[in-house]
């Protein structure tokens, strides 16, 4: 009953790869408002995200949706956890695991 | 029913239930557990620490942590030990802290090992000194720091110089406004939750929001009242609403009060109506609209589980309540129901006359507070009206407009100035406008709440060389997370009414405007 993110309409999808955990950290990276002081550069596979208070709830919207958007992973609800999102590696591997069962999108 | 006379201090709550109920659990955070003698203990002995580094009556202490066990220890001490104590945001910049700290007239911060090196930067830009300020280590992996001040605050009026609870709302001069509450004033309504709720000591109150948000009252204190247990949600789970809703069935919760905009997320995608915790007994939502239809799920879903609408400006802690009929459809207007025990509700017109039409709320009773505290000193906004009953008394004008039917029932219809509700929190749109016109590379500008289609936004359109990003980035050292601007509009010029002001109707209307260019515009805008 309830769809991924309401607030996205499909426009033309902008392709983005999704190929590697460092492709992952540079769409996060691109999700978080950086202030003085902190360099998007060094967002790591293990940066502890929600530990460095890096990820609110609307940076975790735009992400899931920019997932869906532009690299074509459609996470259901029952992904979008903390324990997903605790580092970039941690959402990899739940990308990985979505798309070996096959949900690639719709 | 408790009158004013003998309401307890908030630490005798919990000293009186470590009598009652010494071996009940009072706190659990994640494997940690407290009986309410074992708290109690802990609570006494820290409150001696900090009379030793200066704590007392007249002393205002900011407790600058994480939500956890040592942080509810902290607050109770500071209680114990007779001072008025602020709890703050971690996730607030630093020099938005010291604002605070320096508004409220905060001497003492105490703070964890963990959040030790930003405490640190907002004592410095909050002091007067610029040398390394004197602290020290507590108990808990506590630490306590001084505030170099110029000069202590004027001295409080009773009955806060016994002590206190500060917490803090957006102001529309740039600073945070402290809310200066008496011991009374947040006991009487915990008091009154705990009667209404039915809280037993078997009760487990699931807390899910910071400490600096005035909901949280209800979770320490309308529990201690009755020796029931405050399960404390880690911090990591606030934004992911599908664990919140595990988390309320693993701790097996029994009584829980959140803002709508959670409530809206563990349906829409916490899985909440496949899963209702079967534990929960009461639950009750407050500080912004709730959205009728699924409002209308919710009391489907709760069936005979009471399900409260709770009002009330953090000035007057949640001053009216409203137990939802569980027949209650999305096509029904909503109130906010009835002033809580002891609290009186009236709703005055311009002339400041009770009015059976639309007026501005007022609110008078035990809960009201004492007043703001700005530059150190109390300020006290509170008026003298005479309610319908022909009774004056000393009243809180709330800045929110409604009507007030024959039976005491209160309808609300919106705000008369600034403030504007984003994701339950209240921010003041001159407080946010205060901080883009600070930045150097900003001329001028205007913050707006946004109409539809762009509604609940809030949106800084500012004269500037710069981009929307590097203005967010510059934002983003000086104000939380949850005020700033969703979009940040670079503009040639404002657009102005003929008066000269900004004309502010056609900013929260014009729908995208990437650009607004002077003159032309501006005429065409009148």
């Amino acid at each position: 009953m309830t769809t991924a993110n309401p607030a996205v309409s499909p426009v033309t999808p902008v392709s983005r790869d999704m190929n590697s955990v460092e492709d992952l950290c540079v769409l996060i990276s691109s999700k978080i408002t950086w202030g003085r002081g902190e360099t998007p550069a060094r967002l790591a596979p293990d940066t502890p995200l929600l530990e460095q208070g890096l990820l609110d709830s609307l940076a975790i919207m735009e992400i899931v949706a920019a997932l869906d958007k532009e690299a074509g992973i459609a996470l259901p609800d029952t992904e979008i956890v903390a324990a997903n999102f605790r580092t970039p590696q941690a959402l990899w591997s739940a990308v990985e695991v979505h798309r070996a069962a096959g949900g690639a999108g719709a | 029913m408790t009158t004013v006379t003998d309401t307890p201090r908030l630490d005798s709550l919990l000293a009186r239930s470590a009598t009652a109920h010494p071996d009940r659990p009072a706190l659990v955070a994640g494997s940690e557990s407290w009986t309410y003698a074992e708290l109690e203990r802990a609570v006494g002995e820290l409150a001696h620490e900090l009379a030793a580094v200066g704590a007392g009556p007249g002393v205002r202490i900011g407790v600058y942590a994480a939500k956890g066990p040592a942080t509810v220890i902290a607050l109770y001490a500071a209680l114990r030990a007779g001072a008025v104590v602020a709890p703050l945001d971690v996730a607030d910049p630093p020099a938005r802290t010291a604002r605070m700290a320096r508004n409220a007239g905060l001497s003492l911060l105490l703070t964890t090992d963990r959040s030790l090196t930003t405490c640190r930067r907002a004592v410095e830009e909050a002091g007067e000194s610029s040398g390394t300020p004197a602290e020290g280590p507590l108990a808990h992996g506590l630490n306590w720091l001084r505030v170099a001040a110029p000069a202590a605050p004027a001295p409080l009026p009773p009955p806060t110089d016994q002590g206190g609870y500060i917490l803090f709302t957006s102001g529309s001069t740039g600073w945070p406004k402290g809310v200066l509450l008496s011991h009374t004033n947040v006991a009487h309504y915990a008091l009154w939750a705990a009667r209404e709720f039915g809280l037993t000591e078997t009760d487990r109150i699931g807390s899910q929001a910071a400490l600096t948000f005035d909901l949280t009252t209800f979770d320490l204190f309308s529990a201690a009242a009755v020796g029931a247990c405050t399960v404390l949600m880690p911090d990591l789970l606030r934004a992911f609403p599908r664990d919140v809703v595990g988390w309320l069935h693993e701790q097996r919760v029994t009584a829980f009060v959140a803002v709508p905009s959670l409530y809206h997320g563990m349906l829409q995608q916490g899985g909440f109506a496949e899963a209702v915790p079967p534990s929960l007994r009461v639950a009750a939502f407050g500080g912004e609209p709730f959205a009728p239809h699924l409002l209308e799920r919710y009391l489907e879903l709760l069936g005979d589980v009471p399900f409260y609408n709770l009002y009330g400006p953090t000035e007057t802690n949640a001053c009216t309540y409203f137990r939802m009929p569980p027949d209650w459809t999305a096509d029904q207007e909503l109130t906010i129901g009835r002033g809580i025990g002891g609290v009186d509700i009236e709703v005055l017109d311009d002339e400041g006359r009770p009015t059976d039409g639309e007026g501005e709320i007022h609110i008078a009773g035990p809960t009201v507070f004492q007043g703001y505290l700005q530059g150190g000193a109390l300020r006290d906004p509170t008026v003298t009206a005479t309610f319908r009953d022909g009774t004056t008394r000393r009243a809180y004008a709330s800045g929110d407009i409604g009507r007030i039917t024959a039976d005491g029932r209160v309808f609300l219809r919106g705000r008369r100035d600034s403030q504007v509700k984003r994701r339950g929190h209240r921010i003041d749109l001159l407080d946010v406008e205060s901080a883009v016109l600070d930045l150097p590379q900003v001329a001028t500008a205007a913050v707006v709440a946004k109409d539809a289609p762009h509604t609940g936004e809030i949106w800084a359109y500012a004269q500037t060389a710069a981009t929307e990003r590097d203005v967010l980035a510059e934002l983003r050292a000086v104000l939380p997370k949850r005020m700033l601007p969703d979009r940040v509009i670079p503009v040639a010029a404002l657009p102005t009414l003929t008066s000269g002001k900004v004309d502010r109707r056609a900013l929260s209307g014009d729908a995208a405007a990437p650009t607004v260019t002077p003159a032309t515009t501006e005429e065409s805008l009148i």
